[in-house]
């Protein structure tokens, strides 16, 4: 009965290694050093008395098992893992014994099975035969005798141990050609060393066993006989070696030294080891069997890496020493030497045809026999076994068996097909494909989805750019595939983004998500209204396409430009631009929606990796939304660009190096008429070239020249630059239509007053699209600064006439590019115009046109100010004929202070400083008619050289300087201020920028102990209940004040 | 050595996988492969004729003829997006009067209201335009939003004078139990009535998930002349 401890443990953890036919030195050897390295090791072989002991060099702890030979047939069911096969064929007794046909046939069975068994776990399988066998079966072939030789006269066919192995090796290769079975064979030599095993009759085993009982060391023929041999711990690491490696699959290696050795040199090592050998006699025997030929074997497996550790000498002499102790352990051999030989022969012929054991063998004999029954039981074995199989019934099986079979045959098919399962059982399969299904969520779910969001925002990001430049440039018509790209990629963004909702709930982020979604949202409506805006304006970007320049550039005085032609008509793209005004207004709309909702985004909750990614394209969406914020000014192009009817525009240019209330010293002027969306007449001249009529100026018209004049202008004596006294621009433009009217017999729809630094910027920007400049009297204009370069101009000419003829060429210069920098970049212009209008170098006035509108929501002509309850109007002007004007702009400083009374009226003083550029010059203060006369003071000037005059709302104080560098006024202002609440009262007042040079202005506030001032407007810092401050003002100033009884 | 190689490859395989992510765009109804057709998502046009016959286009499109007796014209399957609605008048004196323009977003599931009279001048035009846009926050109440041609205007909800408007737009919350009638007025205009949500229930609990803007145009009353 096997012990318990050695009964199969269904394990699939350890690696697992089948040795069939291992109960023996060769075998334990290899099963401990299989064990040493983790795996589990089972032992098939027939259970004999001494396989316990033979065991017994296992701890308890050990993975081992033993089987006998009947297990093989089912072991497929009884085990869950197999690695390895080793089946040792190369043991026989004699390899010339016959054996039956049923029995070759059950032993080859046997072997079908085991490789079976290989094949069914995907198992390495290693067969052992011996060297000697198939030296044997090679000569036998030789002689053409088949199946057992000598002449036997059985009418059957009898087979040998060789033939066995020789079939055993055939089968194996076959499994390794048809059924891919990874094995490989390995030829042993002869077993010697330590644990040599006496039982076998060999001509080693016989000289040794001469040599240490003292008899001669009897050698056959001549001696001359080759062997082959290995060392049993060698064979044992070659046969593991050969197991484990790749390269040996389908493969036959020798195991062996690399050398064969004669018997001859064997006996005498013998000798030489052993001083008590005897001498060597040779035995004279026949076998009619021809010399051997030279053998050569299969390739050693020194070929792969294998080296004997035991060199064959000190193999001998371990030999040596286990025939002695093999003696000392039988006694009874010690008797008699001679006799020993004979008896060991005749009880070996014994052995042949008796298995009973003989009484008189004494403990050779029970050695002999012992190893006799071992054979049978193992034949007995293997017959019961290869029965077994035949007529196997499956034992019925309770459904959780058949269950847990199915179970493991499918996730060991798994393993399989997947290496990654491979010896895994169903719950660890089980585990790791909940694993990989995991992953494979989180993966998809969570991990691309980051990734896809990264590739987005890098393609989002140069596209938004380029629809950014594109706007900038006025270019609609190039955004559209921008806009797909970025629509496309966006909508992919925002579905992505929404799988992360889930998450974030979970993880408490719901406000740092919403704002997220806010920003996404944002993008959504931008790009919406971006199509939209795009789509409006593409007729814009049609008529800009077909627009055509008919200006040219002409040098003479009478119009620096003329016309090639008429132009073409444009109505029809004017048409559809208005019938797509819809798409411009939603667009501009979103646009601006989107803008607003990125500037109320809270940064502070949306991750910082974000923000960083976030934050640039909603820089350049801002930037956009700025662009096109005025764009809807498209609704006025049909008046504009004369569409409905033919619209003439002034465009008057003011050297502001001669300062005057309008913003400089008018020098000449542009008239141009636009018909259908083209220029049709165009009269471009200096104001020196021009005879100017004033008849149709009313009285009412010369008091309005005349309010910020310290003398008074009649129509007798009236030019043209004393209507640069008016200030208010929607004034100057009925006063000046006026006057073309009556003196071009044009209706003038509106006029347009550009200063020097104005047409410095519009020469820079043409230049700077075009690449264009324009040579006058010898100077290049274009890329420097315009009044260096007049003075330049003017050096042989240092007069009036021939600066005023520069600024007229000037303005033909940028009226004749006009049309080319409005197609190549026409928002920037725009943006360009723009910026000088809030600068007031620029000033517009269209009264009779819808467009007016926009110019005064957007204080184009600096009236918003007026309106204002308290306006300070400064302004100062020169008049000298023989001032010229200068390459530099003049500067102005204002000091105004305030304070407020308890009542609410307000005490002001003003002092005004400005260059001395001429040998007079005039101030005007223009204060709300509701100030009286008496309460404002002119402080340091004579009462001669100043005067009072009204017109409408205004009251103006006019001073004429002669040597002065700065005016000195006081005024007081009746209570004023608006209720907001029960106590509280807003003042306001606005002080109008000094057009036409750079303003200085210093301001200080007080209010009186009673009064406490909550709330200012600038936010300047406040000092008790006053407030000052400094500025530069670019355009005009407003002053808030809140105060609390 | 290898392991290092292949573990480096399938992480940049992924990575590469990752930026591609074909499922991402991947849409897999499961309701359509089981054969549950969902509902087309569509939107709705509804136009009134305040006086005279309009002939309504949607994106240049001629779609209807609405006369005030034959009011409303209600179009069913407007697809969800930027529209341009156009009312033009017809008749003999067709070009004397302006022409309505305006882009519209339609909602799912919601319908645009239009009830329009459009005169020689879009000054002497009248009429009310209602849409529908999402909550911008979901768990808000919802916002109706008043924007009229005109500021200082007078507004009265549900008979009930409100308070008069200095601005020409006024924001207020949105009480889905009934109907509204809403009355926007001021002096020198002629006022204009319209009612707000459908009449049922069922209808207005749809459009809980958004925000009413409703666009007004009151007309100028000519100035009055006197026959002397």
């Amino acid at each position: 009965m096997i012990p318990e401890k050695y009964r199969l443990k269904n394990t699939i953890k350890y690696p697992t290694s089948v040795i069939i036919g291992g109960l023996n030195k060769l075998g334990l050897e290899i099963a401990d050093s299989l064990i040493e390295q983790g795996g589990y090791v089972i032992i098939v072989d027939a259970y004999t008395p001494d396989a316990d002991a033979k065991l017994s060099v296992f701890s308890n702890n050990a993975l081992i098992s033993f089987l006998d030979y009947t297990a093989i047939p089912h072991l497929d069911e009884d085990i869950r893992r197999l690695d390895y096969v080793f089946y040792f064929q190369h043991d026989s007794e004699d390899l010339n014994k016959k054996i039956s046909t049923s029995e070759f046939l059950n032993l080859s069975n046997y072997l079908d099975a085991s490789l079976n068994l290989a094949k069914k776990f995907n198992a390495k399988f290693l067969l052992t035969t011996s060297i000697k066998a198939h030296q044997l079966i090679l000569s036998k072939q030789d002689l053409n005798l088949e199946y057992g030789y000598g002449i036997s006269s059985s009418r059957h066919t009898i087979y040998t141990e060789m033939e066995l192995q020789k079939y055993a090796e055939s089968l194996a290769i076959e499994y390794f050609e048809r059924e891919k079975l990874d094995i490989r064979i390995i030829r042993l030599g002869e077993l010697i060393g330590d644990g040599i095993d006496f039982n076998n009759s060999t001509a080693f085993t016989q000289i040794l066993l001469d040599a240490v009982t003292n008899n001669q060391i009897r050698l056959r023929k001549d001696g001359l006989d080759t062997e082959w041999y290995v060392n049993i711990l060698d064979a044992a690491y070659g046969i593991i070696k050969a197991q484990f490696s790749r390269v040996t699959t389908g493969e036959i290696y020798s195991l062996t030294y690399e050398t064969p050795f004669t018997n001859l040199s064997v006996a005498y090592k013998i000798q030489e080891y052993d001083s008590d050998a005897r001498e060597i006699i040779f035995l004279d025997e026949t076998d009619n069997l021809p010399p051997l030929k030279l053998y050569k074997p299969a390739p050693n497996l020194s070929s792969i890496g294998w080296n004997p550790k035991v060199n064959f000498d000190k193999a001998v002499k371990q030999s040596l020493a286990a025939a002695k102790i093999f003696i000392l352990e039988n006694k009874s051999l010690t008797k008699n030497n001679n006799n020993l030989v004979d008896k060991i022969k005749g009880f070996l012929a014994l052995a042949e045809t008796d298995t009973t054991m003989s009484s008189e063998a004494g403990a050779v004999s029970r050695l002999i026999a012992e190893r006799k029954r071992q054979e049978e039981l193992k034949k007995q074995s293997i017959t019961n076994a290869a029965q077994a199989s035949q007529k196997r019934r499956r034992p019925k099986k309770t459904f959780r068996e058949k269950l847990e079979d199915g179970l493991w045959s499918f996730f060991r098919g798994l393993g399989e097909s997947f290496n990654i399962f491979k010896n895994k059982s169903p719950s660890q399969i089980v585990l790791m494909l909940g694993v990989i299904v995991v992953l494979v969520i989180f993966y998809i779910n969570y991990f691309s989805p980051v990734i896809a969001l990264g590739r987005n925002l890098l393609i989002l990001y140069p596209e938004v750019s380029q629809i950014e430049k594109s706007v900038s440039k006025g270019n609609f018509s190039e955004i559209k595939s921008n806009l797909d790209t970025v629509s496309f990629h966006f909508e992919d963004t925002r579905n992505i983004f929404t799988k992360f909702q889930g998450l974030a709930s979970l993880l408490a982020l719901d406000n740092q998500y919403n704002e997220v979604q806010k920003n996404l949202e944002a993008y959504s409506i931008f790009i919406d209204g971006a199509k939209n805006l795009s789509k409006g304006l593409e007729p814009f970007n049609t008529y800009l396409k077909n627009l055509q320049n008919n200006t040219v550039a002409r040098a003479a005085t009478d119009s620096y430009v003329s016309l090639s032609s008429s132009g073409l008509d444009y109505s029809d793209i004017f048409a559809q631009l208005n019938n797509s005004f819809p798409y411009v207004q939603d667009g501009i709309a979103k646009i601006q929606k989107s803008s607003g909702i990125i500037n109320s985004l809270n940064y502070s909750l949306i991750p910082d990796f974000l923000v960083q990614n976030l934050n640039p394209l909603n820089t350049k969406i801002n930037s956009v939304a700025l662009t096109t914020e005025n764009m809807d000014t498209v609704k006025y192009f049909n008046s504009l660009f004369g569409i409905d009817s033919p619209k003439t525009y002034l465009f008057v240019i003011l050297d502001n190096t001669i300062p005057s209330p309008l913003g400089g010293y008018i020098s000449a002027y542009a008239m141009v008429t636009m018909n259908k969306g083209s220029i049709v007449e165009t009269v471009v001249q200096s104001t020196d070239d021009t005879n100017f009529k004033f008849n149709t100026l009313s009285e009412s018209d010369l008091q309005l020249i005349n309010l910020r004049k310290f003398g008074i202008k009649t129509k007798a004596n009236i030019t043209i630059n004393d209507l640069a006294s008016i200030k208010n621009i929607d004034d100057f433009n009925t006063i000046i239509s006026k006057v073309f009217k009556e003196s071009f017999s044009r209706e003038i729809s509106g006029v347009v007053t550009i200063n020097a630094d104005s047409l410095n910027s519009l020469v820079h920007f043409v230049n700077d699209n075009t690449g264009r400049t324009v040579e006058i009297n010898s100077v290049t204009f274009g890329k420097d600064d315009v009044l260096r370069q007049i003075q330049l101009a003017q050096s042989d000419n240092q007069n009036s006439r021939s600066r005023n003829a520069i600024f007229a060429q000037l303005a033909g210069f940028v009226l004749n590019n006009i049309i080319d920098v409005l197609k190549m970049n026409s928002a920037g212009l725009v943006a360009n115009l723009t910026n000088s209008a809030l600068n007031r170098d620029l000033l517009t006035s269209t009264s009779g046109l819808e467009y007016q509108d926009y110019i005064v929501s957007n204080d184009f002509n600096q009236s918003a100010v007026l309106n204002n309850s308290l306006p300070v109007d400064l302004a100062f002007s020169i008049n000298d004929p023989k001032y010229l004007g200068s390459d530099k702009m003049p500067s102005f400083t204002t000091a105004i202070e305030s304070q407020v009374n308890s009542d609410l009226s307000l005490d002001n003083k003003l002092s005004f400083r400005f260059p001395n550029l001429a040998s007079t010059a005039e101030i005007s203060l223009c204060l709300p008619a509701s100030i009286s006369d008496s309460s404002i003071v002119v402080d340091n000037i004579p009462i001669e050289r100043y005067v009072k005059a009204t017109y409408n709302e205004e009251k103006c104080t006019n001073i004429m300087v002669i040597s002065e560098s700065n005016v000195s006024l006081k005024w007081k202002t009746a209570p004023v201020g608006k209720i907001t609440s029960d106590s509280l009262r807003e003042v306001t007042y606005g002080i109008l920028k000094i057009r036409g040079g750079s303003n200085t202005l210093d301001m200080k506030v007080t209010a009186d102990p009673t009064l406490r001032i909550e709330e200012f407007v600038p936010q300047v810092g406040q000092n008790g209940n006053s407030f000052a401050f400094t500025s530069q003002p670019k355009n005009d100033t407003y002053v808030k004040i809140v105060l609390k009884k | 050595m290898k392991k290092i190689l292949f573990a480096t490859l399938t992480i940049v395989v992924l990575v590469l996988l990752a930026i591609w992510s074909p499922w991402l765009r991947w849409n897999i109804d499961l309701a359509n492969l089981f054969g549950v057709r969902k509902p087309d998502s569509i939107s709705g046009l509804q136009v009134s004729s305040l006086a005279g016959e309009i002939e309504v286009f949607i994106d240049n499109n001629s779609v209807a003829k609405v006369t005030p007796d034959i009011s409303p014209f209600i179009l069913d399957r407007v697809t969800p997006g930027d529209h341009l609605v156009t009312l033009k008048r017809t008749g003999e004196f067709a070009d004397s009067y302006s022409t309505f323009n305006k882009l519209i977003t339609f909602e799912e599931n919601s319908a645009v209201v239009i009830g329009y009279n459009i005169g020689p001048d879009e000054v002497f035009s009248e009429g009310h335009i209602i849409y529908t846009t999402k909550k911008e926050n979901s768990n808000s109440d919802s916002k109706l939003n008043i924007t009229v041609n005109t500021k200082d205007f007078n507004l009265t909800f549900d008979g009930l004078p409100v308070e008069k408007v200095e601005s020409n737009t006024k924001v207020m919350s949105v009480d889905f139990s009934r109907q509204h009638e809403i009355k926007i007025g001021k002096s020198g205009y002629e006022s204009l009535v319209f009612t707000l949500l459908p009449e049922m229930q069922s209808d207005r609990d749809k459009l809980k998930n958004s925000d009413f803007n409703v666009d007004i145009q009151l007309m100028l009353q000519p100035v009055e002349v006197n026959n002397i």
